[in-house]
């Protein structure tokens, strides 16, 4: 997986986050080689998170996993 | 001839004289001569012809009944062949029936078959069919519950929840 | 009627075996979606032939990997992908579902059923993509496989693991013989795999409805794909048909497969490559086109006894244009198969069917596997109608002929009648074995050139009938003996009598009529 450490990590979440929230979400992306966070608020994935980074996408949505199950059946 | 040559003796001589013992032994030796005469000039050859006649005849019948036999053979001979040549028709046909009647049972062996196999795929296709519709049904169960517990979700889904569902995530990732 | 308790319990059972979902995954986006191609920015650890799955449960093959895009042709949904979908790798090439259900089915390039029967059960698969056999894995050709046409068993004889094409004008009979040789492996323990590429779906089910009105659909899978189908299926199919043989072969298993045909194969291949942007070569197909037919017939094999000695025998199909066998695609293919079934137009159109031309048909490993019987008997027949033909052109112009002449033409006449067949009436071995001793003997002077077809027609059916003792003591894998000729040219006169008997009285009856 390429690592681009100028890049920013593409987050996307429900609601708006709170401070500490935050805080995790960046340290987490800095692991991952990211600089910095970009915020997307989308009601549609009713909760959860989404983080793009580079070429992966990290999907912990709810709507995601409703999709899934939806798939699966 | 012989009547002639004895009335012309008779004539000839007085009466006298044929009683004449001598005469008569004189006769009797030329009539003796005569027959013996007679006998071997006449009667002998006669004899023979008649006897050749008589074997002529005899062949003619011999080869007459030769050819009658011969026909009888030729009869009897034709009448095998055309008894033969009967059977071997029958042969001929029977073989030919055999075939036909073969050919007549595959047919109708392979026309059961299809008929069979017809109703087998039609049996499957309704089953395919009920299996189809159960599907359709689940499907649609499916989606209504999904887009249910979506519409829960987004309004039971507490900021704590999200919250703690986030950094789950977060940690799970981490680990790996 | 429709159980509501099931249905509700089956859900829950598919509930419960959701897998997990997996939350990490490279992906890409659809930068480009039109002609059944897509191209895909992102997605950099993707490989060569891998399956990527679209967002909404579609399915893609990777073809072209360049520096910032992914080229990709759409397996499905064609028509539903948008610029801006997601597209995932999957680590998976294309798999083809694979198993003994398949027999007696028609499946797509991806095992799925397409005759509206249940579902397959079968749970296994292979990779459509499949390195050949090694060479040390490989035997010998020496089983035959008969096709029950007595034209190709007895001069071009197959045997089992050989790849024979079969190359002709379109209505020429090819498909035919390839049907006709399915329907010859009925109880020969052979497993048939017919591949349709880009066939009419009004042929294929003609093939398919006479497949199951002789009962041959028990031991035959159909992978199908036909012209409507999209262009990466028609690509696949000839590969998925080939995994499924090769599933059957590394069993020990003999397996017969046909692609109908490898011209349509090279024109769906031509397609993509043409719109995936590939530089185009002779007649605009790309430069891996021989490839692309070589690693595919590279598959078909005998295997060693070691590795179970089971084996494929493909019989790929090309059609040529106005019979011209130097174009691009069918040079390629003649040269990469162990021979060739050539079939000619005129020959077909002059009522010679199979319309097989022997001078240009071989068949170069499959001498080996025939039958002894049949070898002894047909290694004078090529050469007898070479000769036949030879004398036929040179005699067309000359008007009167000696008598030996005229002897050797209308053995030949009567020799070419008994090389014609119908369609879906196979001879066994020892109807060849027979056929081949009469045709060839004096006996063809006593029957009237005209009567020749029904008198080749008639007489296995009459010997069958009337004479089994003389088919039980035909052995095909001993030479033919003396007497057992003599025995068979007797059988052969008593029908003659049979038969021309029959020919002076039809006169007579037409007459009554």
């Amino acid at each position: 997986m390429a690592k681009r450490s100028d890049s920013l990590a593409k987050v996307t979440l429900a609601r708006e986050p709170d401070a500490e929230l935050r805080e995790k979400i960046s340290a987490f992306v800095r692991k991952r080689g990211c600089t910095g966070v970009c915020y997307t608020i989308d009601p549609k994935i009713v909760g959860g998170i989404i983080i793009g980074i580079g070429d992966t996408i990290l999907d912990g949505s709810v709507r995601g996993r409703l999709e899934h199950i939806k798939q699966s059946l | 001839m012989l009547m002639t040559i004895f009335q012309s003796q008779l004539l000839a001589t007085p009466l006298d004289e044929i009683i004449d013992p001598s005469s008569i032994i004189f006769h009797l030796i030329a009539l003796v001569i005569l027959t013996v005469g007679l006998y071997l000039l006449l009667f002998k050859p006669v004899k023979k012809m008649v006897k050749q006649r008589q074997e002529k005849i005899r062949k003619i019948e011999k080869e007459n009944a030769d050819l009658n036999e011969e026909v009888k053979e030729m009869k009897s001979s034709i009448e095998l062949v055309l008894s033969d040549a009967k059977k071997e028709a029958a042969v001929i046909q029977e073989n030919a029936v055999k075939v036909a009647n073969q050919k007549a049972d595959d047919i109708v062996a392979s026309a059961r078959r299809q008929a069979k196999s017809m109703v087998e795929r039609t049996e499957q296709e309704m089953e395919e069919e009920y299996r189809k519709l159960q599907e359709d049904i689940e499907a649609q169960i499916a989606d209504v519950s999904l887009a249910v517990a979506e519409k829960v979700l987004g309004r039971k889904l507490t900021p704590e929840d999200d919250k703690k569902l986030i950094e789950e995530c977060l940690a799970k990732w981490s680990k790996e | 009627m429709i159980d509501i308790q099931k249905i509700g319990r089956g859900i829950l059972d598919k509930l419960d075996s959701v897998q997990e979902i997996e939350d990490d995954r490279s992906c890409g986006r659809i930068t480009y979606a039109g002609d059944g191609i897509i191209h895909i920015s992102g997605l950099e650890d993707v490989k060569y032939n891998e399956l990527l799955e679209i967002q909404g449960g579609y399915h893609a093959l990777a073809l072209n990997l360049e520096k910032f895009s992914v080229g990709a042709v759409l397996l499905s949904g064609a028509e539903k992908v948008r610029y801006g979908d997601l597209v995932y790798s999957t680590g998976k090439t294309v798999q083809m579902r694979v198993g003994e259900e398949l027999l007696g089915r028609i499946v797509d390039p991806l095992g799925d059923p397409v005759d509206g029967l249940a579902a397959i059960a079968s749970q296994e698969y292979r990779p459509v993509e499949f390195p050949a056999p090694s060479i040390m894995d490989r035997a010998k050709v020496n089983k035959p496989l008969q096709t029950g046409i007595l034209a190709i068993d007895s001069m071009i004889p197959i045997g089992r693991g050989q790849r024979e094409l079969i190359i002709g004008d379109r209505q020429t009979g090819k498909t035919a013989i390839a049907v006709d040789t399915i329907l010859n492996q009925k109880g020969q323990d052979v497993i048939c795999i017919y591949v349709s590429i880009g066939q009419k779906a009004s042929s294929l089910a003609k093939i398919v409805n006479t497949l199951r009105n002789e009962g041959a659909l028990a031991y035959t899978c159909i992978v199908s794909s036909t012209a409507d189908d999209p262009v990466p299926l028609q690509y696949l199919a000839p590969y998925s048909g080939c995994a499924l043989a090769e599933y059957f072969m590394y069993q020990g298993k003999d397996v017969l497969i046909v692609y109908d045909d490898l011209s349509k194969h090279a024109v769906a291949y031509r397609t993509m490559s043409l719109l995936l942007k590939r530089p185009a070569g002779r007649e605009a197909y790309p430069g891996d086109v021989f490839y692309l037919h070589s690693r595919l017939l590279e598959r078909a094999a005998k295997l060693s006894e070691e590795k179970g000695g089971g084996s494929i025998t493909a019989l790929p199909i090309v059609e040529t244009l106005a019979g011209d066998i130097s174009a691009y695609i069918p040079t390629n293919v003649i040269s990469i198969t162990d021979g060739q079934i050539y079939l000619e137009s005129e020959l077909f159109n002059s009522g010679v069917r199979p319309a097989v031309n022997v001078g240009l048909s071989v068949s170069r490993v499959g001498g080996s596997a025939q039958r002894a019987a049949v070898r002894q008997i047909s290694g004078q027949l090529r050469v007898n109608l070479a000769q036949y033909r030879e004398l036929a052109i040179f005699m067309q112009f000359g008007s009167d002929l000696d008598a030996e002449t005229a002897k050797t033409l209308s053995r030949g006449a009567k020799m070419t009648d008994a090389l014609k067949q119908r369609q879906y009436l196979n001879y066994s071995v020892k109807d060849m074995v027979v056929l081949l001793t009469v045709s060839q003997s004096d006996l063809v002077d006593k029957i009237p050139e005209k009567r020749m077809h029904a008198f080749v027609e008639g007489l296995p059916d009459y010997i069958r009938v009337n004479r089994p003792q003389l088919l039980e003591a035909i052995d095909p894998d001993k030479k033919v003996s003396e007497e057992l000729r003599s025995k068979m040219l007797a059988v052969a006169a008593e029908y003659i009598d049979c038969s021309v008997g029959e020919d002076a009285a039809r006169p007579l009856a037409a007459e009554e009529n």
